[in-house]
């Protein structure tokens, strides 16, 4: 079912239609906020955050936008707020890394080299600024345009190219080592 | 020879130029080895991203997201808790009375604790005394702030450029980035500034964790300063 009929049949009280809704964007919207926050756990919860905000506002949903853009943009909102939140926190778990990219059939020094690159990527966006960090994984991991990240974060798209040049700079920087 | 600066060259990787532009960036990279190494390193570190992967979930937890939701939702907004403690307190009429009572003050609390007029023209002097360092922002500044809706709202504050200058330069920019610009003292306050906002965004945060007795409280205690003002 497409997403307007989704919405129309939750504003007309078949509240199922939400849980489609869930079932089909949880994920994307679960990878876009892990990107940003580069922790399972808290990912998850804001990730149900979202959602739990869509379901208050759906009623009130207008149409202006996609449904995905406009849970793209709680999430993203969400995101950054947690990211501003816990800024002077210790630099997030790691244990979750090592699984990330090695495979089983891999030698043990292939998977060490694999665990630090996967912990490279993770300081080396994790250092970013909120919005720089925002901008880039919309645009290189969820490949949206300027105009889309603009409208996201009601920014300008000359706001948003800064940031991600910014960013993409940053990283290369950082990342120098592994390239 | 004019260099590519790196703005081009990942513009160029991205596919962002026009067919001009990439001619031109073609034939200057096939002559200048400087230029050509940049675009090595950006392609090296595309290349390093995109190993990136997002770890699984277990499908024990994507079982529970529904349900965690669900559960989520059927617990009391702010805005439910204080309504519980109102009518718990006082009088359904009473109880709308000082339920806007309390949404105006909290609201001018808000509004007084965001503004500072003396941090306000820190800023300012310190954007008039190091133009060459806040190139970035001034990139930033060239756009109509507008606030961001839903968690992040700065929408109290009025329109103006220092509140462009405050949200693109805390959100865009770390200090660190322009302190090497700056002068120590000058650097301080800058990041005073970010506390404030800091701050502000913990206020918000307790807000939306009262329970329904530090929501009783905090009427109370309003009820009491509306009374003592009236009674002046």
């Amino acid at each position: 079912m497409e997403d307007r009929e989704l919405i129309e049949q939750f504003q007309s009280g078949n509240k199922q239609a939400f849980n489609q809704l869930v079932n089909k964007y949880r994920d994307r919207i679960y990878a876009v906020i892990y990107r940003m926050l580069r922790n399972q756990d808290d990912a998850l919860d804001i990730s149900q955050e979202v959602f739990v905000r869509a379901y208050r506002s759906l009623n009130k949903f207008r149409g202006d936008s996609s449904v995905y853009t406009w849970l793209y943009r709680i999430a993203v909102n969400l995101s950054i707020n947690y990211i501003n939140r816990n800024k002077h926190r210790k630099s997030q778990a790691i244990d979750n890394v090592s699984f990330k990219l090695s495979a089983d059939n891999e030698s043990p020094q292939k998977k060490i080299e694999v665990d630090e690159l996967s912990q490279a990527i993770e300081q080396a966006v994790l250092k970013l600024p909120d919005k720089q960090r925002a901008v880039f994984v919309m645009r290189y991991y969820e490949n949206m345009q300027h105009n889309e990240i603009a409208e996201i974060l009601g920014n300008s798209v000359g706001s948003v190219k800064a940031n991600y040049h910014h960013a993409l700079q940053k990283l290369k920087v950082e990342l120098k080592d592994f390239a | 020879m004019k260099h590519l600066d790196e703005i081009m060259i990942i513009d160029y990787l991205e596919d962002e130029l026009s067919e001009e532009e990439i001619l031109k960036a073609k034939n200057h990279i096939a002559k200048c080895e400087m230029c050509a190494e940049k675009l090595r390193e950006y392609q090296a570190t595309f290349r390093v991203l995109s190993k990136d992967v997002v770890p699984p979930v277990p499908s024990v937890t994507w079982a529970n997201f529904l349900p965690n939701i669900y559960e989520e939702l059927e617990k009391p907004t702010l805005w439910e808790k204080i309504q519980n403690a109102l009518k718990f307190v006082l009088s359904p009429g009473k109880a709308l009375a000082y339920g806007l009572a309390l949404a105006l003050l909290l609201t001018v609390v808000m509004t007084i604790s965001k503004y500072n007029p003396d941090k306000t023209l820190d800023m300012e002097q310190i954007l008039a005394q190091n133009e060459d360092g806040i190139q970035d922002v001034e990139y930033l500044l060239e756009d109509e702030y507008t606030p961001i809706e839903e968690e992040f709202d700065l929408g109290n504050l009025s329109d103006t450029d220092l509140e462009s200058i405050t949200e693109s330069y805390y959100s865009s920019t770390e200090t660190a980035d322009i302190s090497d610009y700056m002068d120590e003292s000058i650097y301080e306050k800058v990041d005073s500034m970010n506390e404030i906002i800091y701050e502000q965004m913990s206020f918000e945060e307790i807000l939306e964790n009262l329970t329904e007795e530090e929501a009783e409280k905090i009427i109370i205690e309003l009820e009491k300063s509306l009374n003592n003002k009236n009674s002046v």
